[in-house]
């Protein structure tokens, strides 16, 4: 039986211009009618660039060079333009803000089949058929902007849907949405599969999010080879091991049964949802003892610290920061109402809740990005409302969301001197600072290069770096795990980890609860500009104040606390604090990356993530 | 009060210069623009005036925050104006005029004033003619009509479309690029000249970052068949009908009318215009 | 479905949407320009500045001419800034004086067939074009008699100095942020740096 051929990749490699090597180096896939294969690999392997050369956009819009190739419909990608290509692939980008020409909501999705001289009516019919799927006909007249982050991005699923084209490839969908948003696109994509009519190439790292969708699974290793390609279970759960050790993060649930085989609880087949963990626990009589009890005092979560700073400790020091009676209007409306809190030296306090909460306002209060009102914030000793810019920069550094918003000159180099420049430091001294801080972030090999040219994790690091290189005992940092994959995400929590550990207090916002689970000592959960709670992250992530303010419990919590047997068992909400260790020592040392080798400030990311109880991989942004 | 128009916003169709072609408005105004350029008297401006303001009025939707400026801009211009703008150009015989306004030895002379009316009445006239298109026809629209009927190509239209997007999202990039600023301690200093320097700072990265999402705007249109032919299908035609071709003609009759006649018949009302 | 048969377009759509980015900066910056020199009462004093001030509407169209040597390059730009400033409502008549602005752009890149790019024919011919193009503003106003006989010949000297100064000046400025675009990886010959920077 042939099945008609959709899409072949046949050993496809690509380098870009001024690069070495080709990622991806070697791919094939074989794409069947209504299948969902979705696409794992480590950073840098080339997923993001093979999905572009499905539809042509790699050679044709972004000069590289093609080795192997690619056929879609029986025409040669790499000779039939983009444009006759996307009759056949469909994309859908990770930034939905990017890809919103027209000014209403049905005129963006009536621009593709436009552009293919589909006559008008067809077009129409066409455009309300794709919009209902994503349940966007309703806002048909509305301006693209005024949708949510979830919102736009099914609108850019239904621009894609509109094409006609019978493949669908989705690059990272998810990865800049909050858990709403993220909910709320597999929603969609979930009808469209369970329709039939399309098949869908996924690169995602949310597998929280996608799993169940999935039928087939390929996974690239850091040089870009196709090394392992199945059926989703027998490669998610029979092949956990070899992919943790390839660097590939897997499903918060079959990570956590990992850690529980080694201690001792059988798994006849890993799960790979939270449901199908709960259906194995709930069949076991008993379980070993949880290591530390849940909800009583912990360590500031540091996987990587020699001495944990324990919260006895912090509280000892006074407050660092100490907000009282904070509230911030825009225009006429009030933003953030009366907020009072305190962080003490060497916390890690998560600021948390749904968009529009006040989450980053508050951050910039603090950090005095936006002057607050006169003595309602004290950071560090000083009032952000009437210090010194150039002072209050010393002691606390801000890190944007966007890391390419804090550069403001032209080398890696210049960068890190520049906060040292500006509190006039002697120049030798600053030469000294900035190689240290060029060593331990892994960027002594680009000092000379534009902070632009950097890739997006190198990025990040030197926008810590250049707020730290200053010295600043106070950490702000606007969601920094925005837009990143959770390799590079692990890395920076490594770094942060390591920071606190050393006394660093860090207040970040985040969407990200398994992130909040597995490394903030502290949780603050605001809603509607107000604080509904603060306190322990352990306490608040097992409370209903989560559900009370729009959030979603982090994967794992959401997993354990339908447990029907094990009642001690529903309030864990970290990995590490399962019972059992690493799972094979032996065959993830060797995963220990040569690529990311110069990451200076901690373990690799797969090391750390398995090391530390897989903490840092089980982050999610959602529930599934 | 807002000084930009969201270019997307639809139009009320119940007023008729909706309805007419964005291409026939310029060209019905065409003329005139031309003519207030040379003419010298004071009539034949004020009529346009009050029959551009007079035609928005009637013809036309405007809505609430632009009101101000377009039916009282261009009078307060022209008042205003007047006052200044003969200081400079009044001829030797407006000393002979009577005196209006007396301070020591200074005085301002009627003529003086009337020489100022004349320009600033042209200009404020310009400025009211050239609204009527303005308030009636939307940015998309203008670009549709070039492209549907003045062979622009297609790909430069709806790149067109994608700039209009651009605009609002300056606005969030140059707060959030101050906001950086300020951060890493860039916004020391006070005063005219560290305000300047800290806008030109401003720049390169406010246009980077516009390239940036340009490029990646462009693989998203890429990926969705732009540029797949020479035309594409138009849901929204902007059609060049009989009545617009009317509606030109009768701007054109009227404007030649008012240069005819509106000198003589109404500048016996005018006062002389020292000079002209 | 029809067999496209458009061929490969001169501009791609990365050219021609880069050319809308900076001709929408360009274009705002000639509203908030206009808006500001509202401001001034108006008088031949005024119209002279406006008449220097040209240079700086053309930031954008000669920001684009220096990033991207290509031909037609500035005209586009310019078009993109004046299509912008639809959203005033006194724009169109800015979309005229864009377009002609545009125009004036090409002309001394046109003279020579499109054949020199180098950095110092850009240099000057940016200049010559600005000073062409603050020419043609002046001869309008003095089309309109807003330059009265009292402002010759020092207005008019004083005038032509200042135009020559901000034509020199505005070039400058216009080449340093191409370079320091390019610097970042933006423009000419780059491959796009979007997807690069994705997937590192």
């Amino acid at each position: 039986m042939s099945a008609p051929l959709l899409l072949r990749a046949d050993h496809v490699g690509v380098r870009h211009h001024g690069h070495a090597g080709f990622t991806p180096s070697d791919v094939s896939l074989d794409l069947a009618p209504g299948e969902v294969v979705l696409l794992l690999g480590p950073s840098g392997s080339g997923k993001s660039t093979f999905a572009l050369t499905l539809d042509g956009l790699v050679p044709h819009a972004v000069a590289a060079e093609v080795r192997g190739s690619v056929t879609v419909a029986g025409l040669d990608a790499g000779t039939t333009p983009v444009a006759r290509l996307s009759e056949h692939v469909a994309l859908v980008f990770q930034d939905a803000d990017a890809s919103v020409v027209t000014g209403t909501v049905l005129d963006e999705v009536c621009f593709g089949p436009e552009n293919l001289l589909v006559p008008a009516p067809e077009v129409l019919a066409r455009a309300e058929d794709a919009l209902r799927r994503v349940g966007l006909w309703e806002r048909r007249a509305d301006d693209p902007a005024v949708l949510s982050g979830g919102g736009r991005q099914r609108l850019a699923i239904a621009c894609a849907l509109a094409l006609g084209a019978p493949v669908l490839v989705l690059d990272e969908p998810t990865a800049n949405l909050d858990p709403a948003g993220i909910e709320e696109v597999y929603a969609a994509l979930r009808d469209v599969v369970a329709a039939g009519d399309r098949s869908v190439v996924l690169v995602e790292h949310n597998l929280d999010a996608c799993v169940d969708l999935v039928d087939r699974v390929l996974v690239l290793d850091r040089r870009g080879r196709l090394v392992l390609e199945g059926p989703v279970r027998d490669v998610l759960a029979g092949r956990a091991e070899e992919l943790l050790a390839l660097g590939v993060w897997l499903p918060v649930a079959t990570l956590a049964a990992l850690r529980l085989r080694g201690a001792g609880v059988p798994f006849a087949a890993l799960p790979l949802t939270g449901a199908e963990l709960r259906q194995a626990l709930d069949a076991e009589e008993t379980l070993p003892a949880l290591t530390p009890a849940p909800g009583a005092a912990r360590v500031a979560a540091s996987p990587v610290a020699a001495s944990p700073v324990s919260v006895a400790k912090g509280a000892a020091d006074g407050p660092v920061v100490r907000v009282r009676g904070l509230s911030v209007r825009r225009g006429r409306r009030t933003v953030l109402h009366d907020v009072s809190l305190d962080v003490r030296r060497g916390e890690l306090c998560a600021l948390v809740g749904v968009n529009g909460a006040g989450k980053t306002t508050l951050l910039q209060a603090v950090a005095g990005v936006v002057a607050p009102p006169r003595d309602t914030v004290e950071v560090a000793g000083l009032d952000p409302a009437r210090a010194d810019v150039r002072k209050l920069a010393r002691h606390v550094g801000f890190v944007f969301q966007n890391p390419e918003h804090q550069f403001v000159r032209h080398t890696v180099a210049e960068e890190l001197a520049h906060a040292l420049e500006v509190q006039r430091v002697p120049r030798d001294e600053i030469a000294a600072r900035v190689d240290d801080v060029l060593a331990r972030f892994g960027l002594s090999a680009h000092r000379e290069v534009h902070p632009f040219l950097l890739s997006g994790g190198q990025k990040r690091r030197l926008s810590v770096g250049t707020v730290l290189v200053a010295g600043a005992t106070v950490l702000a940092l606007d969601e920094p795990t925005f837009g990143q994959d959770r390799e590079r995400a692990a890395e920076l929590l490594d770094l942060l980890d390591q920071l606190v550990a050393d006394g660093t207090t860090v207040l970040v916002v985040t969407h990200d609860l398994q992130l909040v689970a597995d490394h903030a000592s502290h949780a603050a959960v605001l809603a509607d500009g107000r604080l509904l709670a603060h306190g322990p992250a352990a306490d608040l992530l097992a409370d209903d104040v989560l559900l009370r303010a729009g959030l979603r419990r982090p994967p794992l919590a959401a997993a354990l606390s339908g447990l029907e047997r094990h009642a001690a068992w529903r309030s864990v909400t970290r990995l590490q604090d399962l019972p059992g260790g690493p799972p094979t020592g032996s065959a993830l040392s060797a995963a220990a990356p040569s690529g990311s080798a110069a990451v200076g400030p901690a373990v690799s990311a797969t090391a750390a993530a398995v090391g530390a109880g897989a903490g840092g991989a089980a982050r999610a942004g959602g529930t599934s | 009060m807002s000084l930009l128009l969201d270019p997307w916003a639809q139009h009320h169709r119940s007023r008729p210069l909706h309805r007419v072609n964005p291409l026939a408005l310029m060209a019905a105004v065409l003329p005139a623009l031309v003519a207030l350029v040379l003419v010298r008297d004071l009539a034949t401006p004020l009529v346009f005036l009050l029959l551009a303001t007079g035609l928005v009025a009637v013809c036309a939707h405007v809505a609430r925050p632009h009101r101000v400026l377009v039916f009282v801009l261009p009078t307060a211009f022209v008042l205003l104006a007047s006052l200044t703008l003969g200081l400079w150009s009044a001829p030797a015989e407006a000393a002979t005029t009577p005196v209006l306004v007396r301070l020591g030895p200074w005085q301002y002379h009627l003529g003086t004033w009337l020489v100022g009316l004349a320009t600033s009445l042209r200009l404020g006239a310009l400025f009211a003619v050239a609204l009527v298109p303005g308030v009636s026809a939307t940015g998309p629209d203008v670009v549709r009509a070039a492209v549907q009927h003045l062979r622009v190509p297609y790909r430069v239209g709806y790149t067109a479309f994608a700039a209009f997007r651009f605009v609002p999202r300056f606005g969030h990039e140059l707060a959030t690029i101050r906001a950086a600023h300020r951060v890493r301690g860039m916004a020391g200093g006070r005063g005219p000249l560290a305000g300047v320097r800290r806008w030109a700072g401003y720049v390169v990265p406010l246009l980077a970052g516009a390239l940036r999402h340009a490029e990646r705007v462009a693989l998203a249109m890429d990926a969705r068949a732009f540029g797949a032919h020479p035309t594409r299908t138009e849901r929204h035609t902007v059609p060049l009908r009989p009545s617009d071709a009317g509606f030109v003609a009768a701007a054109w009759a009227v404007t030649a009318a008012v240069l005819l006649w509106a000198p003589d018949l109404l500048g016996g009302l005018m006062p002389a215009v020292p000079g002209a | 479905m029809t067999t496209p048969t458009a061929g490969p377009a001169r501009f791609s759509t990365r050219l021609l949407l880069s050319c809308a980015a900076i001709g929408a900066a360009g274009g705002l910056l000639a509203v908030v320009i206009n808006y500001l020199l509202a401001l001034v009462p108006p008088s031949p004093l005024a119209y002279a500045v406006y008449t220097a001030t040209i240079g700086v509407w053309a930031l954008g169209p000669l920001v684009a001419v220096s990033l991207f040597r290509v031909p037609g390059v500035g005209l586009l730009t310019a078009v993109f800034a004046g299509v912008v400033n639809l959203v005033a409502p006194t724009g169109f008549l800015q979309v005229v004086n864009f377009l002609a602005a545009g125009v004036v752009l090409e002309l001394p890149f046109l003279v020579m067939l499109y054949r020199r790019w180098s950095d110092r024919y850009v240099r000057n011919a940016s200049v010559v074009a600005l000073v062409l193009g603050s020419a043609g503003y002046y001869t309008s106003c003095a089309l309109a008699g807003l330059f009265p006989a009292s402002f010759y010949p020092w207005g008019a000297l004083a005038t032509l100095a200042a135009t020559v100064a901000l034509a020199i000046g505005v070039t400058l400025l216009a080449q340093r942020v191409a370079v320091q675009l390019a610097r970042q990886g933006l423009g000419r010959r780059q491959p796009a740096t979007v997807v690069v920077a994705a997937d590192e």
